[in-house]
């Protein structure tokens, strides 16, 4: 029974990675807290909803083009919105995204309705490993979110774009004073931040059903995510993301269900009131 | 100073004499929430305008104080102004506790912190069931009755009694304010903003005053939630909702953040303004996000600002 | 007794020494110079000793007591001031409003008592109003008292700082390049100011990089070099001192 519950934790860490992650990487190399992060994975569901079930394609080939169309709407964001601000100051720039996230949560409720969708997709089927139950969707997940992590880890660390975005975090006028193309480099970050919610909200589509204020719900978990990683620390997104997936897993299992939200509640407490830096100990924007 | 008072005289008896031309009930309902409208923006406007840091937990506050409040006077059948008072000061001690850790993060935790507070709040309230009864809310709490002395007590039901009531609310909290905002730790608040470091150069303890601040800001959007929940009779946790800050939000942008008159002309602006469009829910919401979208691209000083920059800028041009 | 005491104070960062084990001393009455190449932890000495910034090591001695726990505003309170290279003000208050500020929070904590205690505030008030116009006339800014600090020219503001540290009368005045890209007249200005300070018994010391007005102004003189200090003297013995050549030519 354990390790079912460990099981399912470690899945629903995957998902937190995947979201929390692309939301870190854009406060690291930006400096912007993406309040509309949770809206760009309920679009990344929406989006698959409509080319999947109302347009009819097959699962498969609906998310690449959902993450397709949410990296381009990103690039538009972040054409209108965020660059201009990026000049003006930090609170003008957290409004922003919170007007756009107002903006894109209730669109959503106008153009499709309140009701939770469904998504139906080929790997909805429950398998059973070791008497561990499971869907292979849920599993999907899980194989992604490792890839992604490592991907962007090699991708941060062995490239020369990824290394200019790291530099980018650390020292932006270094940076210019360098050559590096810090434009492109804060369309880039911020189209990867939000393919990674697209991608998320995209696996997760099936899994769950979707309505415009899953965003919400998510952001709060993000939230907890960051503030207990360390803001703009990935490797510490990545571990709080495990710690409270497993940890929602293992109270809603043998504590209660209800309750098992108020563990984010509880770790953002703690690490607020103890270490204000994130596990890490640096509330520093490290990549 | 003497025109000013008689200026501001007419206005509230201007004001005061409204109902008199039998506005309707949902007029005086509308112009009600303006009043609790204003008192949070206010509260909000203390902290984002004047001190500099944006503080998503007013919206926390309000609906703390809407809830000790009515807690109270469910269960131990206090009068309204205790439970008023109680809302209020037991806000401000909230806040001065969070505020402690809050105000020590660097400004990004700070805003994800305090908007993990109202969301916080939101979960608590629907969690304790015991206390709060969950998403069933508080209902049946008492009209505010006032007990005056050699007087009888005053009960506040009908609508021109609340119209009235927060009238008188509304001016008291901006006199204060105004009050507040020109005396020496209002001009520490617009240092601490302006220029931390310098403020403490100064000999200014930046983190009390930013920090005396949020509690003041708590306490204001408190009482304005023990008021509301009196007067709608009901609270439940969707006084948590996003709602609330998104209208003080956008009021206290586009009015003029480190404005007074700004951010009244904006309380009377979104609240008024749905009514003559007609527009209910997600759409009031969506234009509303567009609205603050604009405003911050555009002017994020607001149109209070923007006035109040154009009245005092003057270019200078001797070396 | 010195006004100032500092006992090998250290400052790193990351690996990078940028104060090593400094000490020097400040008495009453002196214009002290501090200079050095770019970079040799001037401005961080500065910062150290009024808490804007950790030292690693050391300690601070200020009027016989130790400061080096108190805190930056603290420190202001105890009488040592300081500038900053920019000329920092407050942009949207007007020139009394910023001096007021400057003089009101020294020694005046906030207490409930100030709501009531009217009498003896508004005398503080007309008191600090008065020194803020002294100010402001001396230095030749009487007609722009109205104007928000914001709309001054760089060498207004210069001066506006510097009566803005006057305000509070302070013990040790720190001037962090007093005369850093301003004019040559108003050089003289500055110069003139602190020459007429010192004389009345105003307590200096100054980062400086032009050498001229260390070599008016200051009766003694301390060099850094990569966070050491490495002389210190008169200013005609240092001009000639050749480790100090050494330093800011490489020779």
């Amino acid at each position: 029974m354990f390790f079912q519950h460990l099981a399912n934790g470690v899945l629903i860490s995957g998902i937190y990675a995947l979201v929390a992650t692309g939301f870190t990487l854009i406060f690291g190399v930006l400096e912007v807290v993406n309040f509309a992060h949770g809206e760009f994975y309920m679009l990344g569901a929406f989006i698959l909803f409509c080319f999947a079930q109302q347009i009819g394609l097959p699962y498969f080939c609906a998310i690449p083009l959902c993450i397709g169309t949410l990296l381009i709407f990103g690039i538009l964001v972040e054409r209108s919105a965020i660059r201009p601000l990026l000049q003006k100051s930090f609170e003008s720039m957290v409004i922003c995204t919170f007007a756009i996230s107002m903006i894109l949560m209730n669109g959503s409720l106008l153009i499709w309705g309140a009701e939770p969708r469904i998504i139906q997709s080929p790997l909805s089927t429950p398998v059973s490993v070791f008497g561990i139950a499971f869907t292979l969707q849920r599993l999907l997940v899980l194989v992604v979110a490792v890839a992604v992590s490592i991907g962007l880890h090699l991708f941060l660390y062995r490239t020369k774009l990824g290394k200019a975005i790291r530099a980018t975090a650390q020292n932006k006028d270094a940076c210019v004073a360098v050559g590096i193309d810090i434009a492109f480099i804060s369309k880039f970050t911020f189209a990867l931040g939000v393919g990674l919610c697209a991608l998320a909200g995209a696996l997760v589509a099936p899994i769950y059903s979707v309505f415009p204020t899953m965003g919400q719900t998510a952001i709060f978990k993000v939230f907890a995510i960051v503030i207990l990683g360390g803001l703009g620390n990935i490797q510490g997104a990545l571990l709080a993301s495990l710690i409270l997936g497993i940890g929602e897993s293992l109270i809603a299992g043998y504590v209660s269900a209800t309750l098992k939200d108020g563990l984010a509640f509880l770790l953002m407490l703690f690490i607020l009131l103890l270490r204000p830096g994130g596990i890490f100990g640096k509330a520093v924007r490290t990549l | 100073m003497k025109r000013e008072t008689l200026l501001y005289g007419f206005l509230i008896a201007g004001f005061g004499a409204l109902p008199l031309f039998g506005l309707s009930s949902y007029s005086l309902h509308v112009l009600i929430m303006i009043g609790i409208f204003l008192i949070l923006s206010q509260s909000l406007n203390l902290m984002m305008g004047y001190v500099g840091l944006l503080s998503l937990a007013c919206s926390g506050f309000f609906g703390v104080g809407a809830y000790v409040s009515a807690l109270l006077s469910l269960h131990y059948k206090l009068s309204f102004i205790p439970c008023f008072c109680a809302a209020g000061l037991g806000a401000a001690a909230l806040a001065a506790c969070v505020g402690i850790p809050f105000l020590r993060l660097s400004k990004h935790s700070f805003v994800v912190g305090t908007l993990a507070f109202l969301l916080m709040c939101d979960l608590v309230s629907r969690n304790w069931t015991s206390v709060t009864r969950g998403p069933m809310g508080l209902p049946g709490i008492p009209s505010p009755r006032i007990a005056l002395p050699f007087l009888s007590p005053i009960t506040v039901s009908s609508k021109e009694a609340h119209f009235y009531f927060i009238l008188v609310l509304s001016c008291l909290v901006l006199y204060g304010f105004v009050k507040l905002t020109t005396s020496r730790l209002g001009r520490a608040f617009t240092a601490v903003r302006d220029d931390e470091v310098l403020a403490k150069a100064m000999g200014i303890h930046t983190f009390k005053v930013k920090w005396l601040a949020f509690i003041l800001s708590a306490f204001m959007a408190a009482i304005a939630g023990s008021y509301y929940a009196h007067y709608i009779t009901f609270v439940d946790p969707l006084i948590f909702d996003l709602y609330y800050l998104e209208v003080a939000l956008v009021t206290v942008i586009v009015g003029g953040a480190g404005t007074v008159w700004g951010v009244v002309a904006g309380a009377f602006l979104f609240t008024i303004l749905p009514e003559f469009l007609r527009v209910v829910g997600g759409l009031r919401l969506l234009i509303y996000g567009v609205i603050l979208f604009l405003s911050i691209l555009l002017i994020p000083e607001g149109i209070g600002g923007a006035i109040r920059d154009r009245l005092r800028r003057r270019r200078v041009a001797v070396g | 007794m010195n006004l100032l005491e500092i006992q090998g104070l250290v400052k790193k960062y990351y690996g990078l020494v940028a104060v090593d084990h400094v000490s020097l001393g400040i008495e009453d009455g002196e214009v002290v110079g501090l200079i050095g190449p770019n970079g040799s932890g001037k401005t961080t000495l500065f910062d150290c000793i009024t808490k804007f910034s950790e030292p690693n090591e050391g300690k601070v001695f200020f009027l016989g007591k130790e400061i080096t726990g108190q805190s930056a505003h603290g420190i202001v309170l105890r009488g040592l001031v300081r500038t900053f290279q920019q000329a920092r003000i407050f942009p949207k208050m007007n020139l009394v409003e910023n001096l007021l500020l400057a003089g009101q929070q020294h020694r005046l904590p906030y207490q409930w008592s100030n709501l009531w205690a009217r009498g003896e505030l508004k005398g503080r008030q007309i008191e600090l109003l008065h020194r803020a116009q002294t100010l402001i006339e001396w230095v030749g800014l009487s007609a722009l008292k109205e104007e928000w600090a914001g709309n001054l020219s760089y060498g207004q503001r210069k001066l506006l700082a510097m009566i803005m540290a006057l305000m509070p009368e302070p013990r040790l005045l720190l001037l962090d390049e007093p005369t850093a890209a301003v004019n040559p007249v108003m050089i003289e200005k500055i110069k003139s100011m602190i020459r007429e300070l010192n004389r009345k018994g105003q307590t200096f010391f100054i980062i400086e990089h032009n050498m001229d007005v260390i070599m008016d102004l200051c009766t003694r003189v301390i060099v850094l070099d990569h966070g050491e200090k490495i002389a210190e003297g008169r200013p005609g013995e240092i001009q000639k001192d050749p480790r100090v050549i050494e330093a800011y030519f490489g020779v």
